[in-house]
C-alpha cells in the first residue's frame, strides 16, 4: 500500500511538472503541444551535463536554460513569423526525438540505452521531523528531491496565479487579449514568459524522469507530455485541478506497472492503460463540459 | 482596412465641469475622433492640447495617464474575472508584487458608496446586468482619477431605468468638475443631458451650439444632412397565404430563458418586423427557425408542416433563406472563392454538380450573372470573398440568399454598416421579393427603418414580444418605450418583471 | 497566397533547413565535405539507391494523403503513426491466413482490411469530437500511442515467427506480394497504388462537392452549418478516409518490400506524412515532390552513413527544421489579416 502510494507520487511528479509547464501557456490562451519534446530534451541533457560538469545542480540549470530558450523559440516562430502553434509544437517533438538520438550517437556512440555516472544519486529520503507526524507523515517520507520540490512548487504557483499581478494579468491575456492590450498589459511579454516557464517546468519534468534512472533511452518520455496536456485541460487552468489530474494519471501508470509484476497480462497491453485512462478521463470531461 | 479619410480637419474642445454631447450618424467620425483622444489611433496631422499643453499619445495607457478615460460601447471587461479583479487590471504595479486587495477594496467601496451603486466587487462580471457592467467601467476609470470621461453610445444598451441612473451619475461627476463627452445619435437624450452640442458629419464638426440656444430642428437637419433614405415600398395586392406559424415558442438554455411565449405567423408578400436592441432574443428566434437545434418548446410550422426535425439543408431545400446579422463570419466563408460563396447553397444538385463533382464552368457562369445582377464590385469571381469590401460581401450574401426567390426570408439588421446606395439597394430587393410572394421576417434595432419597410411590427424585449402594431397604427414613442423595457402595466400581457433599480 | 510566393516559400524552407543540417555536419563530421557530397549524390548514383528512394516515397504518399485529407477540414489526425502500424499487422494477419485465394481477390481484401482498420480508429476520434466535443488532436494521438503498443503485443506474442532472429511475423505467400520494377532496388508496383490514390484524392479534395464541403467546414464551421452542411458527417467521413490512407501506407510497403511485418518498420511514417502534407499545402498533387523530398532526406542520410562517418539521424534534424519552418511566413502578405477567420 505504501509502495503504491510512493510509486504514484513519483510517476505523478513527472506528469505534474510538465503539466505545470502547459498550465502557464494554457492560462495565457495558447496550447503548447511541444511539452513532450522539451521533456525529452531535458531527459537527455540533464544527466549529460551533470556527468560532464560533475554537478547535478549545474547540469539541471543548463538544461533548464536550453529548454527555456526552446520554449521562447516556439513562441517566437508563432508570434513573429506567424507559424501555426500546433505545427511548431509538433516540430519540437520531432526535433527532440531527432536531436537526442543524434547527440547520443555522435557524442556517446550509442543508439540504445545510455547509462550515465552521475556525481550524486537521486534517492528517496525522509524529511526529518515532518516524516514522523502520523498519517500526514507519509507525504514527507521516502520521496526524492523532485517529489518534495513539486509539493513546494504547487503552492508557489498557486500563490503566483491567484495572488500576484502577474497571475491576474496572465489570466487576462488568456481570456481576452484585446482587453489586456487596452489595459496596457504587454501581451507578447506575458506570452513569452508563459512559454519560457513552460520550458523550465518541462526541463524539471525531464530531469525527474531521467536522473533517478541514471540513464537515457530514445523516446523515454513515452507520451507523458501528451498526458500532461490532458491534465492541463482536465485541471481547468487551476494548479490544484492539474495536481488532481496528474495524480490520477500517475496512479494509472503505477497500476500498469503493478499489474505487470503481479499478473500474467502481456506487458505491452498493460502499457496502453495510461493512454486509455487518459482518453477516458478526457471523454468524461468533454461530455460534461458540452452539456 | 479602409483607406478613406475618417476625419478631415475636425476641431473639438471640451471644458471642465461640462457634459458635451457629440452627435452624428454612423460613420460620421465621432468614434474615430474619440479613439484618437484615447491613444488607440494616431492622427495623420493635427494634435491634442490639455490645459494648453501639447500631448502625444502612443497608446491608451498614455492617454489614461494624462487623465482621459473612455467607456467603450462594447465593454472592455474580462467577463470571467470579478469586478475587483477587473479594476485591479488598471493598476500599474510590477508583476511580481502581491496584490493588496484590502486597500484597493476600500477605495472601490468608497467610490461605489459615493455614487450609490449597489454592486458587490467580488461578483464575477458575467453575472452582472448590462447597466451594472457599464457602471463598473465608469468606476474603473474613476478609480484612476481621470479628468475627462468619454462615453461612447452609453445608452444604446440600457433600459430606461438604467438610463436615468446613468444620467444622474454623469451629472454628479459634472458637479465634481469632470469633463464628460457623451456620444450618441439620440437627439432627445443629448438635449436632456448635455451643456454643449457638437454635430459631426462626414468626418468633421459641422455644427456647435450651447445649451441656452438649442434648436432641435436645426440640429436634426445638420445630423441627417438630407441623406435620409426613403423606402418607396409598394403594397402587395395578391392573395396572402400563411407561410410560417410559430406557436408558444419557448427556449431555455444555461444562460436562462432566451425566448418566452412567442406566437406569430408570416404571410407571403408581407414584411414583418421585429424591433429590439441587440441581445433581446432576435438571434435566438432566427436560429430556432433556421438551425438544426431541436431543444425548444412549442412548434414551428412551415407551410403547415412541423419543421422541428428538419436539417438546415432540408429547410433550405424547402425555400427558407436566412441573412444573418454577422455577414462576415456567419454569412460567408472569407477564404473561399466568391463563386463558391455565391452558390454554396445549391452546389449539391445539378446543374451545379454532376456525379458529386462540381461543374466549375456552370458555377462560374452563374456567379458572373449574380455579380452583374447584384452589382458586386470584384476583380474576378475567383477572388476569395474576404478580399472584397464590407458592402460587397453584404451584397454577395444577399445575392446568394435571394436569387432563388425563397418562400421565406429571415433577415437580421438588413442595413447596418451600409452606405446610402447600398441601403436603397437592399430595400429595393426586399420590395421585389415581397412582390414575388416571399414572406419576410426582418429584425432591426432601427425603428424608423422598420416603420418604413414593414407591414407589421413586433417589439421584442428580453426574449418576448411586448408590443404589436400594424402599418398605419405605428406610434414611434410607444415602440421606443417598449424597446427599452419601459412600459406601463396597463397592458396586462406584457407586464415587466421588477428591475434592480426600482427600489 | 500567390503561386509564385508559395514556391519561393518552399524553396526558402528547404534551403534554410539543409543549410542548418550541413552546419551540424561540419560541426560533427571529421570529413564534412565528403559527408555532404555523398549525402547529395549517393541517392542518385545508381539504380539501387535511386530505386530505394522511390520506394520510400510510397508510404509517404499515403501518410501524406492521410494528413492532407484531415487538414482540409482544419482538423489534425495525429494518430496516423499508430493507424498505419496497427493496420499493417491486421493486413499481415489476413495475408498469412487467407489460404489459397487467388491474388486478384486476395490482395484487394488484404488492402481493404488494412484501410478499414485505419479508417475505423481514425473515425473514433471524429465520433468523439462530434458527439462529446473531445479534442480530436489529443484523442487521435492517445489512441495512436495505444495502437503502437497493441501492435507490438501481436508481433511479440501471437504472431511472432520464433524461427527468425528479429521480431517479425512469418513470411507472406510469394503470390500475394507485389512484383519488383527496378531491380536490384526494392521498387515495386506499390508505387502505382500510390499514384492511383493520389489522383483519386486530387479529384475528391479539389473537384468534388464533398471536397468543397470539407474546405468550407475547415474554414468556417459556423458558416458551414448555416449553409446546410452536416458538419458531423463531414468530419466522420474525413477522418475515416484519412485513417484509411494511413492504414494502406503500411500494408502496401509490406506487400511490396518486406513480405512480412517487422517490428518498427514504419516508425516515423506518420509524422513525415504530416510534414509532407504541410509542404503540399492544399494541393494533393504537390504530395509527389514533397514525398520525394522526404524520401530523399531519409535515403541520403542512411546512404551517406555508409560512405562517411555521418549518423543517419541527421535527416531527423533537417526534417524537424522543415517542420519548424513549414508554416512560417517569410513574405509579408498583404490583406492576409482580413482573410483570417475567427
Amino acid at each position: 500500500m505504501e509502495v503504491l502510494f510512493h510509486e504514484t507520487i513519483s510517476s505523478s511528479t513527472i506528469i505534474l511538472f510538465a503539466a505545470l509547464g502547459g498550465l502557464f501557456t494554457s492560462i495565457a490562451g495558447k496550447i503548447n503541444i511541444g511539452l513532450e519534446g522539451l521533456m525529452l530534451i531535458s531527459a537527455f541533457l540533464t544527466p549529460f551535463f551533470s556527468q560532464m560538469f560533475g554537478s547535478l545542480f549545474l547540469g539541471l540549470t543548463l538544461s533548464i536554460i536550453v529548454c527555456a530558450a526552446l520554449g521562447a523559440f516556439t513562441y517566437l516562430l508563432h508570434c513573429r513569423f506567424k507559424a501555426n502553434i500546433f505545427v511548431v509544437g509538433l516540430a519540437m517533438n520531432l526535433f527532440a526525438a531527432g536531436l537526442t538520438t543524434f547527440l547520443s550517437s555522435t557524442l556517446l556512440n550509442s543508439k540504445g540505452t545510455v547509462y550515465f555516472t552521475l556525481p550524486a544519486k537521486i534517492r528517496p529520503f525522509d524529511l526529518p521531523l515532518l516524516s514522523n507526524i502520523p498519517i500526514v507523515g507519509i507525504l514527507f517520507s521516502h520521496q526524492n528531491v523532485f517529489d518534495y520540490l513539486s509539493f513546494v512548487l504547487i503552492i508557489v504557483i498557486y500563490f503566483i496565479l491567484e495572488k500576484t499581478f502577474f497571475g491576474l494579468r496572465l489570466k487576462t491575456v488568456g481570456f481576452n487579449h484585446r482587453t489586456a492590450e487596452s489595459a496596457g498589459i504587454p501581451v507578447k511579454t506575458y506570452n513569452y514568459s508563459a512559454f519560457i516557464l513552460s520550458g523550465v517546468f518541462c526541463a524539471l519534468s525531464g530531469a525527474a524522469l531521467a536522473l533517478p534512472l541514471e540513464s537515457f533511452v530514445g523516446n523515454m518520455t513515452n507520451g507523458r507530455g501528451w498526458i500532461a496536456l490532458v491534465a492541463v485541460i482536465l485541471g481547468k487552468n487551476n494548479p490544484i485541478g492539474v495536481l488532481g489530474a496528474a495524480l490520477i494519471f500517475g496512479f494509472s501508470s503505477t497500476l500498469a506497472n503493478l499489474l505487470q509484476i503481479n499478473t500474467a497480462i502481456p506487458p505491452k497491453l498493460l502499457m496502453t492503460i495510461p493512454f486509455l485512462i487518459t482518453l477516458l478521463a478526457l471523454i468524461v470531461y468533454s461530455a460534461r463540459e458540452k452539456e | 482596412m479602409n483607406h478613406a479619410k475618417a476625419l478631415q480637419g475636425a476641431d473639438f474642445t471640451i471644458e471642465k465641469g461640462t457634459i458635451h454631447g457629440l452627435l452624428g450618424e454612423n460613420a460620421a467620425g465621432k468614434s474615430t475622433l474619440m479613439k484618437i483622444l484615447c491613444g488607440v489611433h494616431q492622427p495623420d496631422s493635427g494634435g491634442i492640447l490639455i490645459n494648453g499643453q501639447q500631448v502625444i499619445f502612443h497608446s491608451p495607457v498614455d492617454s489614461l495617464k494624462a487623465g482621459i478615460g473612455m467607456v467603450y460601447q462594447h465593454f472592455r471587461l474580462v467577463e470571467e474575472l470579478s469586478v475587483l479583479e477587473n479594476i485591479l487590471l488598471s493598476v500599474s504595479e510590477k508583476g511580481y508584487k502581491r496584490i493588496r486587495k484590502r486597500t484597493v477594496l476600500k477605495k472601490i467601496n468608497a467610490l461605489l458608496n459615493y455614487y450609490g451603486f449597489k454592486i458587490d466587487p467580488h461578483d464575477k462580471v458575467h453575472t452582472l446586468s448590462v447597466g451594472e457592467k457599464q457602471l463598473v467601467e465608469i468606476i474603473r476609470i474613476l478609480f484612476l482619477n481621470v479628468d475627462v470621461l468619454i462615453m461612447d453610445e452609453p445608452t444604446a444598451v440600457l433600459s430606461e431605468f438604467e438610463k436615468e441612473k446613468l444620467f444622474s451619475v454623469l451629472r454628479q461627476l459634472k458637479e465634481q468638475g469632470k469633463a464628460i463627452v457623451f456620444i450618441s445619435h439620440n437627439l432627445n437624450e443629448v438635449i436632456q443631458l448635455c451643456d454643449d452640442i457638437t454635430v459631426f458629419r462626414k468626418g468633421r464638426n459641422s455644427f456647435f451650439q450651447e445649451k441656452d440656444y438649442y434648436d432641435k430642428e436645426m440640429i436634426l437637419k445638420e445630423m441627417l444632412g438630407g441623406d435620409y433614405q426613403h423606402f418607396f415600398g409598394t403594397e402587395f395586392t395578391g392573395i396572402k397565404q400563411q407561410v410560417l406559424r410559430v406557436n408558444d415558442l419557448n427556449l431555455v438554455s444555461s444562460e436562462g430563458q432566451l425566448l418566452s411565449d412567442i406566437n406569430f405567423e408570416l404571410c407571403s408578400g408581407h414584411i414583418t418586423g421585429i424591433a429590439g436592441f441587440a441581445g433581446n432574443g432576435q438571434l435566438q428566434l432566427f436560429e430556432t427557425i433556421f438551425s438544426a437545434n431541436i431543444n425548444y418548446n412549442g412548434t414551428v410550422f412551415y407551410h403547415d408542416k412541423d419543421i422541428r426535425r428538419c436539417s438546415v439543408f432540408e429547410k433550405r431545400e424547402a425555400g427558407i433563406a436566412y441573412i444573418p446579422e454577422d455577414r462576415l463570419y456567419h454569412g460567408s466563408a472569407l477564404t473561399i472563392e466568391l463563386m463558391y460563396n455565391l452558390t454554396a447553397n445549391r452546389l449539391e444538385k445539378p446543374p451545379f454538380s454532376k456525379w458529386k463533382m462540381i461543374d466549375d464552368g456552370y458555377v462560374e457562369q452563374m456567379a458572373k450573372e449574380l455579380v452583374n445582377n447584384y452589382d458586386i464590385d470584384t476583380l474576378s469571381v475567383k477572388t476569395p470573398v474576404g478580399l472584397l469590401s464590407g458592402g460587397n460581401i453584404q451584397k454577395a450574401v444577399i445575392a446568394r440568399e435571394t436569387h432563388t426567390t425563397p418562400d421565406l426570408l429571415l433577415i437580421h439588421e438588413p442595413t447596418r454598416g451600409l452606405d446610402s446606395a447600398a441601403i436603397s439597394f437592399t430595400y429595393r430587393i426586399l420590395n421585389d421579393l415581397k412582390h414575388t410572394e416571399t414572406a419576410i421576417l426582418m429584425a432591426s434595432s432601427n425603428v424608423e427603418e422598420l416603420m418604413e419597410v414593414c407591414d407589421e411590427i413586433y417589439v421584442m424585449f428580453e426574449g418576448r414580444f411586448v408590443h404589436h402594431a400594424k402599418k398605419g397604427a405605428y406610434d414611434k414613442q410607444i415602440i421606443n418605450e417598449h424597446l427599452a423595457g419601459f412600459f406601463e402595466k396597463h397592458d396586462e400581457r406584457f407586464v415587466r418583471k421588477g428591475s434592480k433599480y426600482e427600489a | 497566397m500567390k503561386r509564385r510566393e508559395l514556391i519561393f516559400q518552399r524553396i526558402a524552407i528547404i534551403v534554410i533547413s539543409f543549410t542548418a543540417g550541413f552546419v551540424v555536419v561540419f560541426l560533427t563530421s571529421s570529413t564534412p565535405i565528403e559527408s555532404i557530397r555523398s549525402f547529395l549524390t549517393v541517392p542518385f548514383s545508381n539504380r539501387y539507391f535511386f530505386g530505394n528512394l522511390l520506394t520510400l516515397m510510397i508510404p509517404f504518399i499515403f501518410t501524406g494523403l492521410a494528413a492532407s485529407i484531415s487538414f482540409q477540414t482544419n482538423e489534425f489526425n495525429l494518430g496516423i503513426e499508430g493507424q498505419c502500424y496497427f493496420s499493417a499487422v491486421m493486413g499481415t494477419w489476413v495475408a498469412l491466413n487467407i489460404g489459397g485465394l487467388h491474388p486478384i481477390l486476395a490482395i484487394p481484401i488484404i488492402v481493404i482490411v488494412s484501410a478499414l482498420t485505419g479508417g475505423f480508429f481514425a473515425f473514433i476520434s471524429a465520433f468523439l469530437k462530434s458527439k462529446y466535443g473531445v479534442n480530436e488532436l489529443i484523442s487521435s494521438l492517445l489512441i495512436g500511442y495505444s495502437l503502437l503498443h497493441i501492435t507490438d503485443y501481436f508481433l511479440e506474442g501471437p504472431m511472432l515467427d520464433t524461427q527468425a532472429g528479429l521480431i517479425t511475423t512469418k513470411t507472406i505467400d510469394q503470390n500475394l506480394l507485389f512484383s519488383k520494377i527496378l531491380s536490384p532496388s526494392n521498387l515495386n508496383t506499390g508505387i502505382f497504388w500510390g499514384i492511383v490514390f493520389l489522383i483519386i484524392f486530387y479529384l475528391i479534395l479539389r473537384k468534388s462537392v464533398f471536397g468543397l464541403k470539407m474546405n468550407i467546414y475547415g474554414q468556417n464551421t459556423k458558416f458551414s452549418e448555416y449553409i446546410g452542411i452536416n458538419g458531423s458527417s463531414v468530419i466522420h467521413k474525413t477522418f475515416f478516409l484519412s485513417g484509411a490512407m494511413a492504414g494502406m501506407a503500411g500494408i502496401i510497403e509490406i506487400l511490396g518490400v518486406h513480405g512480412k511485418m517487422i517490428r518498427g518498420f514504419s516508425f516515423g511514417y506518420g509524422w513525415t506524412g504530416i510534414a509532407v502534407a504541410l509542404i503540399a499545402k492544399n494541393n494533393p498533387l504537390w504530395i509527389i515532390p514533397s514525398a520525394f523530398l522526404f524520401a530523399f532526406l531519409e535515403s541520403a542520410a542512411s546512404a551517406s552513413s555508409i560512405f562517411s562517418d555521418m549518423t543517419p539521424e541527421i535527416s531527423k534534424i533537417i526534417q524537424a527544421m522543415i517542420f519548424f519552418l513549414v508554416t512560417v511566413s517569410f513574405i509579408k502578405s498583404t490583406g492576409k489579416k482580413k482573410l483570417e477567420t475567427k
